[in-house]
This record gives C-alpha cells, structure tokens and sequence, in this order.
C-alpha cells in the first residue's frame, strides 16, 4: 500500500514537469470553425436554436459560409428578381440574406408573394386571384371581390353561380433546385364575422358533387400534371392539389402555366371562394 | 523495404506509422515535404496539441483503409458508417484532431455524426447531456452588473452634487434613464445581443404552417420595430411639463438633503 502511494506521488510529481496532457475535449470545447462544420448539417430551425448553447455555437451560428450553404444556389438570381436591384444592401451578411429571403415579399404589383421557406432554401410563390384569369370575372352576375382578413392579398374572388368555371394563370420565376407542389386555395361558403366571430355563409354553394374539378398544370421545359377532384367540406380553406413539377437548371427561370376548370355546362355551380395560388416545396 | 515516418504526440510518446498511412493527413504531409522531419525517431514531426495517442490510432486506422486506392465506394461508405459509430466525447475527440491535422474528409465525416446525435435535441437538453458551461449569459449576467454598478455611481454623484444648480443634474438622471430603457429588448445595443439573437431565434424558427400564420406575426413585427425609433429619441424630447416636475422634485431632494449634511 505504502509503495504504490508513494509511486503514485512520484507520477505526480514526475508529471507535473511534463507538458500536462490537454483535458478531454467535448463539444463545449469545440473551436469555431470546427463547430461551423458540424452546423452544416443542421436545417436554419436548428441552427438558431444552437445559438445560445455557448459561446463557439453562438459564432459559428452567424458564420457566412454556414449560411451560404442554406441559401440556394440561384439567390442572386432570386434577389434580382424579387428586388430590382434596388433596396437590397449588398452589404448584409449571409444569414441576414437568408433571413430577409424568408420573409415573404411582394412582387409585380402587389399580386404575387415571394418567399423561401426557411427549413429547405426553396422558393415559395403566392399568386393571389387578382393575378388568375377567371372567365367572366367582370360579369356582377357570376363573380364579386370580396375583402377579407383571410386572405394574404386581403380580397379573394367569390363566385355566386356560373355554368362556366375556369381560371386560369402562369408565372415565370427562377426557382431553386428541387420539386414543387402547385395547389389552388380555395374555399366552398362565403365567411364573415358577425358579433366577433367568424361565421362562413354556405347557402349558396352548389354544383360541386356533380361533376369533379379539373385542375392542370403545365411547364414550358414539357412537364404536365392533371389532377380531378369534388370540391368539399365547405366552411374552411382548403388546398386543392393540382400537381407537381421538377426543377433541375436553377439559372433558367422556369415558367409555369396552371389552370382549374369545370366547365359542363349542363349545371350551374357557384358559392365558392378563389383566394391564391401557392407553389411551394414539396 | 516499407518506409516510416515519426510522428510525436504531445504527451511525449514517439510513434511510426506507415509512410503511406501517415502522408493521407494532409498535416503531416506537408511537415514532411516542407521540413523533411519524421524521417528518424529524433526528428519526429510533433502533432498538434489535440491528438492524443488514443485518437491517433482511430485516425490512422480511417487512413490505413482510405489510402488504399482500389476499394469500392460501397467499402468506404460501410466502413465510415461503422467507423463512426461512438460515443460523443471520443466524437468530440476525433473531429477535433481530425480537424487540426487538416484531414477533410474525416471532419465532414464526424460532423455528420455529431449533427445526427445533437439534432432533435433543444440546448437544454444538449447543454445537460454534454456537460456544456453556459459561456454566453455568464457574459451577460457580468456586463448587467457593471450596468448596476454604474447606475449606484450615478446616484452617488447625483446625492453628493446635489447642492449644485439642479440643471447639472439632470443629464445624470436622464442617463439612468435612458441606459434602463435599452435594456428592453428591441434596440440592437452590444448589452443585450443574446436577447436580440432570441428575436432573431423565433423569427426563423417558426414554422411555416399555415399561410394565414404569418400575417400577424409580421403585425407583430412591425409593431415592435415601430417602438425601437421613438425610444431612442425619448429623453431628448421630454415633456415639459414632466421637466418641470422633475426640476421641482431634484431642488426639493436637494434641499432636503442639505439640510442633513449641514446637521
């Protein structure tokens, strides 16, 4: 017992004049740019909230080239496109950029939403029925615009009855890398609030269980998607799917033309709201 | 005739490894060729501080199987995925040497891993499971209470001057004033970075569920940078009414405490 306590002593001694071993390094240890490696493979959502784990997170969590990774490969193309080269400092850091990115922005007027979604980096577009072609939109008899707090453009297009339903649009943007969904918001049933709250009015809502919707799309590199589908449930929004679409060249803008339509004339159908069109990242 | 070089870790221990292992590090390859150390066991070339022996050894076994030309990716993507399977401290380990010996490929590798072991997982939860010091509000915490120090020195001052024109006073306490405002959290001052990152937090961490969602968070945000401007002005453009109220109230405190110094 003695010896080995005094040979412990002697190990002690004898290191103390040997460079002392490091401490084990754990993940608080971790410098900076070690810490910017790891981040890389985390989505935005995760990032922030390492932020406040310590320090080197802290940092690396504003770091460019950690950022520069999440943004998509085309956003100079997107910036320029979104902002007209006016109002957007090129002075921001990458995290900044991807931050201002993921706010939605108005484009072309006021009748488009730009934004990325911040967990994939890819584009999300929001056409309101002010941009759609809607056949016999000037006709008081068949559509209204109505102003609601449920819409994102603040007025969506009802329709009261009509023997041809069509709408149709298209859009050309430069959309990152990936596949994308297009859906038509749409909703069956007139809201309103009364006395505070949100009542939806679904009287005159007819003519969809007969025949179903149609809804096409169609992309000017050949890709076609057809969907048909009854419009239902009546009292909330809901996103009608017309289809999905690839992108592979993020350096052409790629032009989408979309249309839904139920045009059997043999019935009328109305009582149906038209707010957007959303394309976003599947 | 196989070739050696001498590698040293700091703890003193002298070790070869196969040429061939030794120059994948692309750390030691360039001592090699720029200093021409390693090639006896006096000129060992000495690794950097964070390569222990222990780690050493799982480098160079990742090396000993990379440098090999002829194997398929298959090979390699099992043999990483295995490789990689540890616990977190020697992860820590690993890509920490692996980093300072510049060895790329085996960075990304253990970055992967530890991304996958720490995603899902909130700073909480990571902060208890790793044993991680909170180095970020400890800093915080340190510059509040120079804050506070700061403010009793005002009120010193203000006490000791109080006999003074009540005028030469007055920008102490509008000081005070101003410096308890920026500690709200919307001015982006050094002080409260942490509380700014937190804004910054929540603004890119909600999810993007529903597109109604969004519209009252952005109320809510222009609602909050609406306040930032007319603060900062604040103390500039003081009520005058409430001036003169507060001249009233410092000549009365100063008086009153006149009255118990001169007792």
């Amino acid at each position: 017992m003695g010896s080995g306590f005094s040979s412990l002593l002697l190990m002690c001694n004898g290191t103390t004049s040997a460079p002392a071993a490091p401490p084990e390094p754990g993940l608080g240890d971790l410098p900076e740019s070690v810490v910017g490696s790891i981040l890389l493979y985390l989505n935005p959502q995760q990032i922030c909230g390492l932020a406040s784990l310590n320090r080197a997170f802290r940092s690396a969590s504003l770091a460019d080239f950690v950022w520069e990774s999440k943004l998509p490969n085309n956003y100079d193309l997107f910036i320029s496109r979104v902002f007209d080269n006016n109002g957007f400092s090129s002075t921001l850091c990458k995290k900044d950029i991807y931050a201002r990115l993921s706010t939605p922005t108005s484009i072309d007027g006021g009748i488009k939403k730009v934004w990325l979604d911040k967990g994939t980096g890819k584009a999300c577009v929001l056409i309101s029925a002010i941009g759609l072609a809607i056949t016999g939109i000037d006709d008081r008899r068949y559509w209204s615009w109505i102003s609601t707090e449920e819409s994102r453009f603040c007025s969506v297009a009802y329709l009261q009855q009509i023997w041809w339903f069509e709408v149709d649009g298209e859009v050309e943007f430069p959309f990152p890398c990936g596949t994308y969904t297009l859906y038509f918001r749409l909703q069956l049933g007139r809201s309103g609030r009364r006395f505070g709250r949100r009542v939806c009015d679904s009287d005159h809502v007819h003519g969809w269980d007969i025949k179903p919707v149609k809804f096409q799309l169609s992309t000017s590199d050949g890709q076609k998607a057809i969907s048909e589908c009854y419009l239902s449930d009546p009292g909330k929004w809901n996103l009608y799917q017309a289809g999905d679409f690839v992108v592979k060249d993020s350096t052409i803008p790629m032009k989408i033309k979309f249309s839904m339509m139920q045009i059997d004339c043999t019935h009328t159908k109305g009582g149906l709201c038209v707010d957007s069109v959303l394309i976003c990242p599947k | 005739m196989k070739s050696f070089i001498w590698l040293e870790t700091t703890d003193g221990l002298i070790q070869q490894v196969e040429e061939e292992v030794a120059m994948f590090c692309p750390m030691i390859c360039r001592e090699v060729l720029q200093t021409s150390m390693g090639s006896s066991k006096n000129y060992a070339i000495k690794l950097p501080q964070r390569v222990n022996p222990v780690v050493l050894g799982l480098i160079l076994d990742y090396c000993r199987f990379h440098q090999v030309a002829g194997r398929s990716n298959k090979e390699r993507k099992t043999f990483d995925e295995k490789f990689v399977r540890l616990e977190a401290n020697k992860l820590c380990d690993l890509i920490s040497a692996a980093d300072s010996l510049q060895l790329r490929p085996l960075v990304d590798l253990t970055s992967c891993a530890i991304a996958r072991m720490i995603s899902g997982k909130t700073a909480e939860e990571i902060r208890e499971t790793f044993h991680i010091t909170d180095d970020l509000t400890e800093n915080v915490e340190a510059e509040e209470e120079r804050v506070e120090d700061r403010s009793v020195d005002d009120l010193l001052l203000f006490i000791n001057s109080g006999h003074e024109d009540s005028k030469g006073v007055k920008p102490a306490k509008n000081k005070k004033r101003n410096r308890r405002r920026k500690h709200h959290p919307k001015d982006p001052s050094p002080n409260i970075e942490n509380k700014n990152h937190y804004k910054e937090t929540d603004s890119l961490s909600s999810s993007h569920n529903s597109e109604v969602e969004d519209a009252p968070n952005q109320s809510i945000n222009s609602m909050l940078l609406g306040y930032a401007s007319p603060e900062s002005d604040y103390d500039d453009e003081l009520d005058p009414a409430l001036k003169e109220q507060l001249d009233r109230e410092v000549e009365d405190f100063a008086q009153r405490l006149n009255s118990v110094w001169s007792k």
